[in-house]
This record gives structure tokens, C-alpha cells and sequence, in this order.
């Protein structure tokens, strides 16, 4: 017996370019997955996403195509913010070479991420985006995301010298 | 319209071409960052300052000598743009102030004039909200004067240490818990370093109307349990189950009155999947047996078959009936399934009793792969000179005979004072190293004479040799302040005392090198 067909979605990005995707990928994004079980006839109307770009959404639903069938972290994954909480920053070897975009291109699939709300990739950008920042020093970090300093002299001595306290802590 | 990326008003700069991503984003990064890296993102602009202050000033550690830092203190927990920032007070000292970031146990108050100052500033505090505590056993009373104010208070951390010269009282402990608003309290952390301290913490707040949800023995992971006879066997054995079962590693059950309940226990103890020592002590008033009780006697030699883990202070003899007691002719019986035994011996009973040459521990040594040398800690008058009970010499005979046991024991973990850590140890050792798991150094030492309360202080390294990684050979991943306490960084650490500082703010990234040793440091402490 012929195995069941797999149900196939249609999403339109905000560049009206169409994609059209297996639901259990598209269900990755709990976003789509709530709307999906929203409808309960079956719609051939695509999915509205105003918020990502074609370009974006073809590198999310790869992402998605890639960890389709993987379980989805729980929802309620409240991790304690203190000293006490483990900080990593390990990133699989597939999302690493998955994640070497642009760093445009990167921010584009995290806000992506977190609009349709799927967690290991906004995990991956964010833990991507933290290795960029690690280990460089205010200028540098200024530098690689084009921030300009507004500090004056005095708040930067004030803060440096905070810094200094707490360190000590 | 391009986004905004600078802090808001007059000041906000201008993004690139691409969106910035929004405060929850950037949070979501940061949180990714070790606290180094943090602080450096405060420094990049308002914005990112503004982002960092949460993780900065999370957590606010009070209690230093200095009075500048007091002062300091103070003006953070008064300062309006800092204090909503601070969701987890410690009341500590901490002489080697950076681990102080490192080990929530590590602290201690020795100044007690600053205790009116901290008062004030813990008063200045709207600490009512806070879920958490940290307490000392030198910031006890500090605790007793803030506690009635904690009414929230979810989660309560004490540090007791027996390594003190003088054993705290116990009245501190009973006030702090009668002014505890415990109603609310789910979660007790204990950090100890020895069973007697824990006992004098548990006797002092034995409630029987507080079941706590868990109970964290962290570091050293010794629990004590004392038998409330009035509750009955059900509800003691419940209780014993809630007790941290998902990190307790050394369970020490006091006052325990029946074998029934010694065998209920028993065959419960896979509540505890990390238990890797379980004590009972029969000293208590309802004792019914001894060591030497035939009873008793007899049901540990029933259960020896099943037991994984165990170390039996008062039925050692039991388990290993003395080359006297074989001579004679008892049968020493067999243990098929023992894998570690904690000794707790006087010097000179070690090397030619416990030898797995020997055949006291000959039924044992197949399955055998922890060996845990303790030392006798009280009635010792100086810690410096009397601290450890064993001779090097003893401690390398019985490494080099469990090694040659023709049982072919493997000894996976060793527990040895800190002088012995040493190149003489270490080239006996190199043969054998690869089968070595862990190496726990313990050492301590007498490190003030300034004053007639002179303080002693001590620690456990643990180093774990396992490690896989691709980490480089030969080299342990933690430094902390070695000059200060041993003689270890001049063994297996070269450079400055400034590279060591250096290193110390960044553990992770460095490393000291223990001949023959292949892997890295898992975990260590300090206590005092």
C-alpha cells in the first residue's frame, strides 16, 4: 500500500514569491503550525507571511527541509538567566555551514526565525552571532555591526569603572 | 525607513541598510555570552550598555572587607537605575575574589564589624521580592536580622564548613528558621563539607511540616537524613526520596532504628541515580544494633550481593572482616558487584590492611574501580601538620598493589591530600594513568596566625581525566589562585603570578600541565 501522501502548503512572502512545501516541514515554524490547525478545511489560498523576504524563506525552509522530523523543543524551555546558567555556543557542523551567510543575510533569518517562531533557528542565529562577538573588544564589535559610539568620555570612564566593580564581584 | 540602532533621542545612530533586530534578539545573544564578553558589549554603546545591565548586575555580591566596596554596595542597591537590575543577592567574602563569581559556596564573612553596615544596606534593599538566597556560615546572623523581611523567599543556600577550628553553634541556624518564611520555601541547596556540619544545619531546621520539593547538595553532595521516629517509617522513607534524588551523591542516614527500615531504604536507593556513597550511622537513641551486632551483621552480608556503592562507617568491618578475623577462619564472603569503597582510616592501617593484595579485599577487587582515601578530620588540632592521616608512601603502596592485583582491578578514581600531588606520585602513577578517570586532590592548610581566631581553610580539586575532547593532552583547564593555597602551580603550573591572574579570569581558556595526566579539569571548589 502506497504510503500517504504528504499534505502540501502554499506560503507567499512579502516579495510575492510562492513557495510550495510539505506540511510536516512547514510545521517546523509553530507560527504556520497554530495557523495550519486554525483551518480546518483544506485552503489552496497560500499562507500570507509579510514579514520575510523570498530570499530569507528559501534558506529557512532549507533549514526546515534539513530538521524536518526532528522533535521541537518544548515551549516552556525556561532557562535561568544567571551565573549558574550554562552558556554554549556550539552549533551542529550542518547549521554552521548552513549559517555562513552574510551577516545581512544572517539577521534576516533570525528576525525570520523569530517571527515564525522556530526556535532551534533563532538558537542557531543568535549562538552564531554571539561566536562573532566573542573575545573582540568594544571597537571591534563596533565595528563589525557598523555601530557608532555614543557615549561621551565621561560615560564611558563611568561605565568602564562600573565594570571594574562588578568584575570583582 | 532604516531602523534605529542607537539608543533612543538624540543619540540614536543610524543603522546599516539591513533591519537591526529588536531588544528581545539582542537579549537572546547576549545571553549567549560568557560575562567577560558581556561587560564588553556594555562598553560598545547606550543601547548595548542598557542591554548588559540585566546580566551584569543580576547577581550582587555583598560582604567584601573592604569599606570601599561596602560603600559601593550601597550606592548600587540604592540607585534606582541599578536595583531593579539585581535579582539575586549573596551576603560573602571571598578572599579569592574572582571565584567568588564561579562557586556560589564559596564565601564566609570573617569580619563581623561589617555586619552593621550590611544590616543597613540590606535594609535599604527591597529585598522582599527576592526568590533567592545565599547564605554563609560566617553571614548567618546577617541572615537571622534579613530574613523576616524574605517573604517570598523560594529557595534557600547554606554553606557550612567544617573546616573551621570551632564548630558553628546551632542557635543561629534554629533562629534563621523560625524567622524563615518557610511556607514558601521549595528548594534547599546545601553546600557542606563534611557530614557533621550538614547534621548540625539538618538538626537545626528539622520541621516536619516542611516537605521540600528539592534539595540540592552541590560540590561535595553529602546529605544528612536523621530519622524523625514520630512520622513513622512511610513518611521518613518519603522524605529521604525527596532528597535532591537527581544530585545527592553521598546520602548519610542517622539515627535510623530498624533493619526494616534499612532495607526499605535499600531497595529504594535507585531514587538516587548519582548516589555514589550511602552512610548509616546507628549512634542514635534508638539504636538497635551495632557493627558488631550478629543481626546486623547478617542482613549486610544479604544485601552485599546487590550493592553497587557503598561506604559503611560503622559496619566497615563487616564488609571487611580484618586479616585477623580470616587468619582465624571467617569467611570473608564476596561482593560481586561492589564497585567503590570509601575508607575512612587512621594512618597506618592503610598500606598492609587495605591492599587488594590482601585478602581482605581479594573477594571485592574484580568489580572494584573507586578507591576513596579519607582522612580522619576531627580531633585533629593543627590542619596544617595533622591534617591527613596517611604517609606517601602508604598512599603509593596501595595505588601500586591495586594495580598489581592479580584480580585485575582497575582503579578508575583516586582521592589523595594535595601534598602528594607531586612528580614522585605522578611518575608511579604514569604506567597506569590511562586507566585513571578521576583524581581528587584535597588539601588545606592553616593560612591565618594573625589573630587568636585564626581561620584554616581547605578545598577539593577534582580533576577529571576522561575528557575526550580534542582538547590537548597532558593538561587541566582551571587555575585558581594555586600560589595562594598550595605549592601545586610551582609543580604543574609554570609562569607569573600575573599570568596565573590572568589565567584565573579566564578558566577556560588555559591550562596547567600534570605530567602524565591526558585530560582536562572537570570540576573543582574551594571551601573555607
Amino acid at each position: 500500500m502506497a504510503a500517504p501522501a504528504t499534505q502540501q502548503i502554499k506560503i507567499r512572502c512579502n516579495d510575492e514569491k510562492e513557495f510550495t512545501v510539505d506540511r510536516d516541514v512547514l510545521e517546523r515554524s509553530v507560527l504556520i503550525k497554530n495557523m495550519l490547525e486554525d483551518v480546518t478545511e483544506q485552503q489552496d489560498a497560500p499562507i500570507p507571511l509579510p514579514n520575510v523576504s523570498g530570499p530569507v524563506m528559501a534558506k529557512v525552509l532549507e533549514y526546515c527541509t534539513h530538521h524536518r522530523g526532528e522533535p521541537l523543543p518544548s515551549a516552556d524551555t525556561e532557562q535561568s538567566q544567571d551565573e549558574t546558567r550554562k552558556r554554549t555556543t556550539d552549533i551542529s557542523e550542518w547549521d554552521q555551514k548552513f549559517i555562513t551567510v552574510d551577516q545581512e543575510m544572517l539577521f534576516e533569518i533570525i528576525l525570520a526565525a523569530n517571527y515564525l517562531d522556530i526556535k532551534s533557528l533563532l538558537d542557531v542565529g543568535c549562538k552564531t552571532v554571539a561566536n562573532m562577538i566573542k573575545g573582540k573588544t568594544p571597537e571591534e564589535i563596533r565595528k563589525l555591526f557598523n555601530i557608532v559610539n555614543d557615549f561621551t568620555p565621561e560615560e564611558e570612564a563611568q561605565i568602564k569603572k562600573e565594570n571594574e566593580w562588578a568584575e570583582d564581584r | 525607513m532604516p531602523a534605529r540602532w542607537g539608543a533612543g533621542g538624540e543619540s540614536a545612530q543610524v543603522m546599516p541598510v539591513f533591519p537591526s533586530p529588536p531588544e528581545e534578539i539582542w537579549l537572546q545573544i547576549l545571553a549567549q555570552l560568557p560575562m567577560d564578553d558581556i561587560r564588553t558589549m556594555a562598553l560598545v554603546n547606550r543601547t548595548f550598555h542598557s542591554y548588559s545591565r540585566a546580566f551584569i548586575w543580576r547577581t550582587l555580591t555583598l560582604g567584601t572587607v573592604d569599606s570601599n566596596d561596602q560603600e559601593k554596595a550601597q550606592r548600587i542597591l540604592r540607585d534606582p537605575d541599578l536595583t531593579p537590575f539585581v535579582k539575586h543577592l549573596r551576603f560573602s567574602h571571598s578572599q579569592f575574589s574572582l571565584a567568588g563569581r564561579y562557586n556560589l559556596w564559596f564565601c564566609s564573612m570573617p569580619v563581623r564589624t561589617k555586619l552593621g553596615i550590611l544590616k543597613q544596606v540590606a535594609w535599604a534593599h527591597p529585598i522582599t521580592s527576592f526568590r533567592r538566597l545565599y547564605l554563609s556560615q560566617r553571614s548567618i546572623d546577617l541572615a537571622v536580622a534579613i530574613v523576616p523581611r524574605l517573604r517570598n523567599i523560594r529557595r534557600l543556600s547554606v554553606s557550612v564548613f567544617y573546616y573551621l577550628p570551632t564548630l558553628p553553634s546551632l542557635d543561629p541556624y534554629r533562629k534563621l528558621w523560625s524567622s524563615l518564611h518557610v511556607d514558601r520555601l521549595r528548594c534547599l541547596d546545601l553546600k557542606f563539607a563534611s557530614t557533621t556540619s550538614i547534621q548540625l544545619v539538618s538538626e537545626a531546621i528539622r520541621d516536619p511540616s516542611i516537605v521540600f520539593t528539592s534539595l540540592e547538595v552541590m560540590v561535595l553532595d553529602f546529605a544528612v537524613y536523621n530519622m524523625i521516629p514520630t512520622l513513622g517509617l512511610e513518611e521518613n522513607i518519603r522524605r529521604i526520596a525527596n532528597l535532591g534524588r537527581m544530585t545527592l551523591r553521598s546520602l548519610s542516614i542517622s539515627f535510623m532504628s530498624t533493619l526494616e527500615e534499612l532495607a526499605i531504604l535499600l531497595s529504594g536507593l535507585n531514587f538516587f541515580p548519582k548516589l555514589l556513597h550511602l552512610y548509616f550511622s546507628s549512634n542514635g537513641n534508638n539504636s538497635s544494633y551495632t557493627s558488631s551486632d550478629v543481626t546486623f551483621r547478617n542482613f549486610i552480608a544479604k544485601h552485599k550481593s546487590t550493592l553497587v556503592h557503598l561506604s559503611l562507617k560503622d559496619v566497615v568491618d563487616t564488609l571487611f572482616p580484618s586479616v585477623q578475623a580470616l587468619a582465624e577462619g571467617e569467611d570473608p564472603g564476596s561482593c560481586p558487584t561492589l564497585e567503590s569503597i570509601h575508607l575512612i582510616c587512621q594512618r597506618g592501617l592503610l598500606a598492609p590492611t587495605w591492599s587488594v593484595g590482601n585478602p581482605v579485599l581479594t573477594p571485592y577487587s574484580s568489580t572494584l574501580t573507586t578507591l576513596v582515601v579519607d582522612h580522619p578530620w576531627i580531633g585533629q588540632s593543627s590542619l596544617l601538620y595533622g591534617f591527613f592521616g596517611f604517609e606517601f608512601e602508604e598512599i603509593l603502596a596501595l595505588i601500586q598493589s591495586l594495580y598489581k592485583s592479580p584480580n585485575g582491578c582497575i582503579l578508575r578514581r583516586l582521592k589523595v591530600p594535595i601534598k602528594f600531588i607531586s612528580p614522585q606520585l605522578f611518575d608511579a602513577l604514569a604506567m597506569y594513568l590511562e586507566q585513571l578517570d578521576t583524581l581528587d586532590v584535597l588539601y588545606g592548610e592553616v593560612v591565618g596566625h594573625r589573630n587568636s581566631n585564626r581561620e584554616s581553610q581547605a578545598g577539593f580539586v577534582l580533576f577529571d581525566l576522561r575528557d575526550d575532547s580534542d582538547r590537548p593532552p597532558h593538561t587541566i583547564g582551571r587555575v585558581f589562585q594555586w600560589n595562594e593555597v598550595t605549592g601545586l602551580s610551582k609543580l604543574v603550573s609554570a609562569g607569573s603570578e600575573h599570568e596565573n591572574r590572568s589565567r584565573q579570569r579566564d578558566p577556560g581558556q588555559h591550562a596547567i600541565t600534570v605530567p602524565g595526566a591526558k585530560n582536562t579539569l572537570c570540576k573543582m571548589g574551594w571551601a573555607y
